[in-house]
Parts: structure tokens; C-alpha cells; sequence
């Protein structure tokens, strides 16, 4: 893996194709002989064949081919007539896609080497908020239904409380309570998989509970709950054997948002920008600043 | 497995020359065991970014990388607009932007332009990223006309967004906590009617080089001969057809787009390639009108009645449009001896165009990127014209995909899809459980090991009931709240069925309920009531359960007639997006769109045929 992403020869292709790709944004009609002669090239007949090819898994027939050649040389037509009437200015759907493969173009360039440990290592420890895990609950439950039980809700739940104390963690707690579609206990849950199965004031609360004793009433968006937490885990930044494609990934996308600001910054230097307005006769004007 | 592996190998190595690279394989340790009894996870398989060009001209900045932050619960880009984060991360995602533009860079195979090697050798060959962006910025419109490059027009070498996009997919697939997958959207509209679909690859292994666009056919029956080409290959995926409410009754259609009746052929394909259907996203939910079920005191939800065009047009189709119809006209091609061609289980998903998902009803950010902005999405850009901001008005605040499944993984995942063990949700993450036999129990919801015993005696959400002798099928269900959104009204099923005439009928029951209601003279239930303060947008938990279960056996049963059964559930009413807006604002309440909402769940059918 490692020796093919340093191949020269792949990069040179990248960079070709990339570059390709740039000078035909920049000059369209160059390649032309003259406006009003279309050259149906034995390159681009095996450039539609192949594009063909690639979409249905097997070559053209003669009559597809014909057929694929048409359509290019109708596509040729319309394209070479519009841009004469000037239909491609001013047309922010075609000027955001300009833009866009240009940023494209800007981004295989931008195509970084692979990091080392070491940069990941300092990416990480630079960005330990993205990369934190925990705090986690290994817990059960007994739910009590607040429509089933009504006023009684305060004593029932007292009550089972007590029971629960009594017998010590021996016993099988699933046998009391309400009924719920949801597990009776849950291992190593993380604070946004509580949320999601019981609500946000449930794992706020939960974060308060000392692990080893049945405590409650918790709240849920489905009522309250009993709640045994037997192990807590605190949060903790992960080693880097532990989270490296995750950090790898926002290394490079960090390093590509980067490059391509400079890249832009580069071009901005080459214009003169004005603007005018918002008051008529109050242009301001500004050199680029990288 | 030997073979296998060295497949994969050259994959990987193949994909790293095609600029794919990182496929992040299934680590075995991290993986949770799969649970035997199926989890819930929620998704969505339907999200464009601003690699989609409609997301593009609207103003999305977001890219797949972003889509895939998001769903994780990362700050994204608002585009303009106020940062955008989920509050409950989903558990799986698919960027699905359209594929009619996938394929940008087929300049680069060009074998026409011109261009030197020696260009490229004396520009950029630094091996700093940013000299070598400099140098490419400094040449860009100094570069002369050279000879072609042979090498250069090998297809092989072009990188497509399509690449860029299942790269984005597997740089973010984490199994056993967020699944990503492949998968694009190919776009057909005839005349503005809609006839989408996305289309979702099992795994990245086995990819096709180039996506089908919808520009090459608008028929479907491309697609499908295009999907099957891609089987011959390896590949395993399947499309899921949506917003049928804006096809102007072409979706569900019994006519072919060459104009001839479907048949036999046409129902196999669709059905062998068409196991779900989204019944709900932004642009409105399909399934049923209340032209095609007047007695239906709930349909006529979040209808979004326009076709594509861009003068507002209302559809007038209201046959062939929605999937209740067509799972009648499903089992009415069926007893003919064509087999069914809709014998759709239901998803939703949001079609959002900027990334975000947006299904959360109280954490909304619009469809396009120019509507996360509360004040221009409630009332509208200055000078847009009024069917417009009407329309955005209009727009659901989107759904979600339900998926039982024994784990959180791709192929978990999509092997659920592809059973249609799914349910769909209108946002809310609310959970739906739907079993039928003939052999069950009225009570055995009851028990404490329902869910086993269900599976061992009949079949999920998505099954085929197996043959009974002498007694109505049984069907449990249990329907759990979202603890962050509204608690439950009501469970209905909906039956469809055809008569000994072959004639089409459907039926809603309400078989559970909260409080202590009774069913009316007309077998109606009471409405229960809705604690909205529209000011503050605020709602009671006193009305409503947190979780409704029964068993119910169909008292109209015929063993002779063929039928369908889906749990509907519905949740108390609670603000739209629109009031949870102008409370935020303390700007006055819409008047064109509703108020309240309520939220609801559609499990998958489960289908009855008579024995042979």
C-alpha cells in the first residue's frame, strides 16, 4: 500500500490527469480546427466505447455505438451553439461547477503522502475533543409506567427500591416492574447511546449515580426507572494503535481543507479585486492578502 | 477464503490506483455478538451534499466527509447559515447524491485535449503538498499546447466523484457503530414526474466503475437490466423507488414507459430489485391520499402535493402515486398469475440536500442550504415567488429508516433491507415491533420472551404469513416512544385485501391505545387530545403512553383472499418545525401548513396468499 501511494509513476498520473483536466477548463475551443468542422476522432469513438463499457460490462454493438457517436456530436452541436450566444456566462450552475472541478483538480494535488505515527500522534493530542471516549455504564434497569400506576407511582417505586436493597444484587430484578421494549441491561453504554435509548435527563443523571447500589427514581422520556450502575468507566483519550484510521482520516481532511486554502490564496494574489458599491461612487479597492 | 482474501488485495491495491483506497475493513474485536432477537437502528440511505448539483446551485458547501460528520453527531458547515449538528447520532448513513454527475472528470480521458509531459515533469514535483499546489496555481494559465498523452486517455486512470464518494464511505465506516454504504441516486423525471431512485451496494468490494445516469434512459427497466449487469460482476444492491406523491401516478403505474400493460417480466424485475419503498421524506409522504381512502381519517399526512416542475404544478394522478394503492394493485397482478410487483416493506429517509439529515422536527435545517436560516425558510427569500415559499413551507421535516437487525454492520444492515425487516418513521426514532402467525396467542405479547417466541412461531414485519388451516391470523405488536419526542396515541393496522371478485378493499383498525378511551358508535376512537402551546412550542407528557403493545387477530378474516397487513402508530400531537421556528423567533405561527404534527410509524407489511 505504502509502496504504491510513493510510486512516482502514480503520482505523475494523478498529477497528469489532474492537470489534463485544468487545461481543458481553460482552453475549450483550442483543440479546434475550425468552429463550424466537428472531428469525430478515433480517440474519442474508443473513449465512448470505453465509457460504455464501464456502465454496462461489456462493448458497445455496432448500432450502440452509432448510436452513443450521434448523441456526442448532437451534445458537440449544442454545446459549441450555446457558448456562441453566450449562454454558459453568467450561469451560477455552471460557474459552481467550474468551481467545483476545480477544487477538485486542487485536491489531487493536494494529495498528501501518508502520515507518520508522529503526525498522528500530535494530531491527536492537539484535537483530544474529537477523539475522547467514555464515559461508559455497564447498568440495569426496572421500569415503572407512570400511566400503569398512577397515583401509586411515588409508593410503588419506593417499595420496589427497597426490595431491590434488600436482596442485595442477588435475585433477578427482570421479573419486576413494568414492561418495556427495550433491554433490561445495557453494557458499557456510552452518554449518546443513553440519550438515544432513554432520553437526555436520564444520562445526565446517570453520569451522578456511585456504581454498586440500586438507586432511582430516574427519569426517562418513558417514565422513571430503577437503576443499578455495576461499572463505570471514565473518559479517556484512546491510544493511537486504538483510533488510527479515524485520526488518519481527519488528518488528511484537515491537511486537504488547508492545502486548498492556500492554493486559493495563491490564485487570489494574482487578481486585482474591486468592489463597488454598496454606496455608487464609494468603490473600494484592495490588493489580495494571503 | 484463501482466494478471497487475494481478491481483496488486488481490490485494494486497484482501488489505491484508482484514488479509492482506505477500505476499512470489519475489525472482529470490536464488534459487538450479534443479537439472535434483532436491534434497532436508525438511518438514512437518502442524503445528498453539495457534490449533487441541484445541492450545489442552492448553496451547500457540504461534501460526503461532512454528511458522515454529521450523522456521527460532529458540528458541520451551515453553508452560510448557523453550524449544523445532530442531537441523537444516527447508527448508519448513505450519501446518495445524484449520479447524473458523477462521472466530472471524463475530461481527464479526453483524447483530445493536449497536454506535455514535459508540462507536468517541470510543474509539480515537489514533494510538499503546498509547493506543489503553488506551482500547479503559478502555471494554470501559463501552460502551452503540447501532444497528446496516450497514457492519459486510459479510462482506467479517471477519477470520478463516484470514486471520491465510496472513498468518503469507507474512510467513515466504523462496524458495530456507524455503517456507511455506497450507493447513488439515479434521477428520472418524464415530464417533471418522479420516478427516483437510490441505490444501495452492499459492500465496496465489489463496485461498478461508473453509475448509471438516468440521462443515458428515464425507464426503470434500464436500471434494473443495469443493476442485474452489475450482479454478473459480483456486485449486490438494490433500489428503493420514492416520492410517488410527485410521479402524478407514474410510480406505481400499471402501464410500462414504452406504454404497454406491465407483465410478468416487468413484475419480477421490480420486485427482484425493488424490495423497499421510502413512504416518507421532505418532499412529502406517500402513503395514501384521501381521494384513495376516504375513510381513512389519518391519511392526507405531510402530503406534499406538487410534481417536480418548477410552476408549482399539482398533481392530478392520484392512482399509480401512492404505495397503500399500489400494494392492492400489487396483489390484483398477483391473482392474475403476473406476480406482484410492489410488494414493497417501507422506509424513510430525509433526501435532505445539504448533508444533514434534518429529520430531527425540533433541530430542522431545511432542505437545500438556503433554508438554515429560520427566518428565510418560514417565510421565505425577498422576492421569491409565493408558490414557492409555500412549497418550502410545505416541506416534512423528513424521515427515518428503522432496520431490525442483529447488528450494526453492512451487511447486517442490508440483508435486513433486502428481507424487509424494516419500518419507517416520519423523524422520530420511534420503535416498531410486528409479527403475524396463525399460531399465536393473543397474550404472548405479553410474555416476557415475546419477542423469541414470535420469531419462533411466526414471521416479522416483511414476511409472508405461512399457510393456516381453519383460523384468522394473529398479529403482535408493540410500538415504543421516542424518549425525546411526543408519547404514543394509537396503533392501527391497515389491511388491504381482494375480495372472491378480485375486488380491492382496505380497512384501518385501532387496536391499541392510551387512557382510557372508548371506541365510538362507528368504531372510531376518540381523538386524544393535543397540549401544543403554540407560543412556546412546548408539549405535556400527560396525554399519550410511552408504549402501546397488543395481540390482534383480524375478525374479518377469509381464508380465500388475499391480503396485506401493516401497523400504523401514531404519536399525540406535538409542534411542527414550523412552530418550533417562529416560537424561536416570536414571529406569528404559519397559517398555510399546519401547527402540530403527529409524528408516526409504518411498519413493513406482512402479506397473505391463499395455499395452493
Amino acid at each position: 500500500m505504502k509502496r504504491l501511494l510513493k510510486e512516482p509513476l502514480l503520482h505523475f498520473f494523478l498529477l497528469g490527469s489532474a492537470l489534463f483536466v485544468a487545461y481543458g477548463l481553460i482552453s475549450e475551443t483550442g483543440r479546434r480546427s475550425a468552429p463550424d468542422e466537428i472531428v469525430v476522432t478515433v480517440g474519442r469513438v474508443e473513449h465512448l466505447a470505453a465509457g460504455f463499457a464501464k456502465t454496462w460490462l461489456r462493448p458497445p454493438s455496432d448500432a450502440e455505438l452509432e448510436g452513443l457517436i450521434d448523441e456526442w456530436v448532437r451534445d458537440e452541436i449544442a454545446a459549441r451553439e450555446a457558448i456562441a450566444l453566450g449562454l454558459d456566462e453568467d450561469d451560477s450552475v455552471i460557474r459552481r461547477r467550474l468551481r467545483q472541478k476545480l477544487e477538485f483538480v486542487s485536491d489531487d494535488i493536494a494529495a498528501q503522502t501518508e502520515p507518520t505515527d508522529a503526525d498522528l500522534n500530535a494530531y491527536l493530542q492537539a484535537h483530544p475533543e474529537a477523539f475522547r471516549v467514555g464515559p461508559s455504564f455497564t447498568f440495569s434497569h426496572v421500569y415503572l409506567d407512570p400511566a400503569k400506576r398512577g397515583d401509586d407511582l411515588g409508593r410503588d417505586t419506593a417499595d420496589l427500591l427497597a426490595q431491590l436493597k434488600q436482596s442485595g444484587g442477588r435475585g433477578d430484578p427482570s421479573a419486576l416492574g413494568d414492561s418495556l421494549l427495550l433491554e433490561r441491561s445495557f453494557q458499557s453504554a456510552t452518554n449518546s447511546e443513553l440519550e438515544k435509548q432513554f432520553g437526555r435527563a436520564f444520562a445526565a443523571k446517570l453520569n451522578e449515580l456511585s456504581p454498586g447500589e440500586w438507586q432511582g427514581p430516574v427519569e426517562s422520556g418513558y417514565g422513571v426507572h430503577l437503576v443499578l450502575v455495576s461499572e463505570r468507566t471514565e473518559p479517556r483519550l484512546p491510544e493511537l494503535a486504538e483510533v488510527r484510521d479515524v485520526v488518519r482520516r481527519e488528518w488528511v481532511n484537515a491537511r486537504r481543507i488547508e492545502a486548498n486554502e492556500r492554493f486559493y490564496q495563491a490564485l487570489l494574489e494574482r487578481y486585482t479585486v474591486t468592489i463597488q458599491g454598496p454606496q455608487p461612487g464609494e468603490a473600494k479597492s484592495f490588493a489580495a492578502t494571503p | 477464503m484463501k482466494t478471497t482474501r487475494r481478491r481483496n488485495l488486488v481490490i485494494v491495491a486497484l482501488s489505491l490506483a484508482l484514488g479509492l483506497g482506505n477500505l476499512s475493513e470489519s475489525s472482529a474485536a470490536d464488534l459487538p455478538a450479534p443479537n439472535p432477537e434483532n436491534n434497532a437502528y436508525f438511518g438514512d440511505v437518502h442524503v445528498h451534499t453539495g457534490w449533487s448539483f441541484d445541492a450545489l446551485t442552492n448553496g451547500s458547501k457540504t461534501v460526503p466527509m461532512d454528511a458522515y460528520a454529521w450523522a456521527q453527531g460532529r458540528p458541520i458547515t451551515g453553508s452560510g447559515g448557523p453550524e449544523m449538528q445532530i442531537q441523537t447520532p444516527l447508527d448508519f448513513y448513505m450519501v446518495a447524491d445524484h449520479a447524473e454527475y458523477m462521472g466530472v472528470f471524463n475530461q481527464m480521458t479526453n483524447p483530445d485535449s493536449p497536454i506535455s509531459k514535459s508540462e507536468i515533469a517541470k510543474g509539480v514535483t515537489s514533494p510538499d503538498a503546498n509547493v506543489r499546489l503553488q506551482t500547479f496555481a503559478g502555471i494554470l494559465r501559463d501552460m502551452s499546447e503540447g501532444k497528446r498523452d496516450p497514457l492519459l486517455s486510459d479510462p482506467a486512470l479517471a477519477r470520478t466523484v463516484w470514486a471520491e464518494i465510496v472513498k468518503a464511505a469507507n474512510a467513515n465506516y466504523a462496524p458495530g457503530k456507524f455503517t456507511t454504504f455506497a450507493g447513488f441516486e439515479w434521477t428520472s423525471n418524464p415530464q417533471k414526474r418522479n420516478l427516483h431512485r437510490v441505490v444501495v451496494f452492499r459492500d465496496t468490494a465489489h463496485l461498478p466503475d461508473l453509475v448509471l445516469s438516468a440521462l443515458d434512459s428515464d425507464d426503470p427497466e434500464t436500471l434494473w437490466k443495469w443493476m442485474d449487469a452489475q450482479r454478473g460482476k459480483g456486485s449486490t444492491l438494490f433500489a428503493i423507488p420514492h416520492n410517488g406523491n410527485a410521479s402524478d401516478g407514474l410510480m406505481f403505474d400499471t402501464v410500462k414507459r414504452n406504454g404497454k400493460p406491465i407483465d410478468a417480466t416487468y413484475n419480477k424485475a421490480r420486485a427482484d430489485n425493488e424490495p423497499l419503498y421510502e413512504i416518507t421524506q421532505i418532499k412529502g409522504t406517500s402513503e395514501t391520499h384521501p381521494d384513495l381512502s376516504p375513510t381513512d381519517e389519518f391519511a392526507g399526512f405531510e402530503q406534499w402535493d406538487y410534481t417536480l416542475s418548477a410552476d408549482f404544478e399539482r398533481p392530478t394522478h392520484r392512482k399509480g402515486s401512492f404505495v397503500r394503492q399500489a400494494l392492492l394493485d400489487g396483489m390484483s397482478q398477483a391473482a392474475g398469475g403476473a406476480g406482484n410487483p410492489f410488494k414493497y416493506g417501507f422506509i424513510g429517509d430525509t433526501d435532505t440536500h445539504n448533508a444533514a439529515a434534518s429529520h430531527e422536527e425540533y433541530n430542522f435545517t431545511g432542505k437545500f442550504a438556503f433554508e438554515n436560516n429560520a427566518k428565510e425558510r418560514l417565510t421565505g427569500i425577498h422576492g421569491a415567488p409565493a408558490g414557492q415559499i409555500q412549497q418550502i413551507q410545505e416541506f416534512s421535516s423528513g424521515g427515518l429508516a428503522g432496520v431490525w437487525a442483529p447488528q450494526n454492520t453492512r451487511e447486517a444492515i442490508f440483508d435486513a433491507m433486502q428481507r424487509k425487516e424494516t419500518f419507517a418513521t416520519s423523524g422520530p426514532m420511534m420503535k416498531v415491533r410486528f409479527f403475524g402467525s396463525f399460531d399465536y396467542g393473543a397474550d404472548d405479547v405479553n410474555k416476557a420472551d415475546f419477542v423469541k417466541l414470535a420469531y419462533a412461531k411466526g414471521v416479522p414485519m416483511g414476511g409472508d404469513l405461512k399457510p393456516g388451516v381453519g383460523k384468522a391470523p394473529t398479529f403482535l405488536v408493540v410500538a415504543l416512544k421516542d424518549p425525546k419526542s411526543g408519547n404514543l396515541d394509537r396503533v392501527q393496522i391497515v389491511k388491504g385485501w381482494l375480495d372472491a371478485a378480485g375486488k380491492q378493499h382496505e380497512k384501518i383498525f385501532d387496536v391499541a391505545w392510551s387512557g382510557d378511551r372508548k371506541l365510538g358508535a362507528d368504531g372510531k376512537l376518540p381523538a386524544v387530545g393535543n397540549s401544543v402551546d403554540l407560543k412556546t412550542a412546548t408539549y405535556t407528557g400527560k396525554i399519550g403512553s410511552a408504549q402501546l403493545a397488543t395481540g390482534w387477530t383480524d375478525p374479518d378474516f377469509k381464508p380465500g383472499e388475499r391480503a396485506f397487513y401493516y401497523a400504523r402508530v401514531l404519536e399525540i400531537p406535538t409542534p411542527r418545525w414550523n412552530t418550533y421556528d417562529s416560537a424561536r423567533l416570536k414571529m406569528p405561527p404559519l397559517t398555510k401548513v399546519p401547527a402540530t404534527i403527529q409524528e408516526r410509524a409504518w411498519s413493513s407489511p406482512i402479506w397473505y396468499a391463499p395455499g395452493r
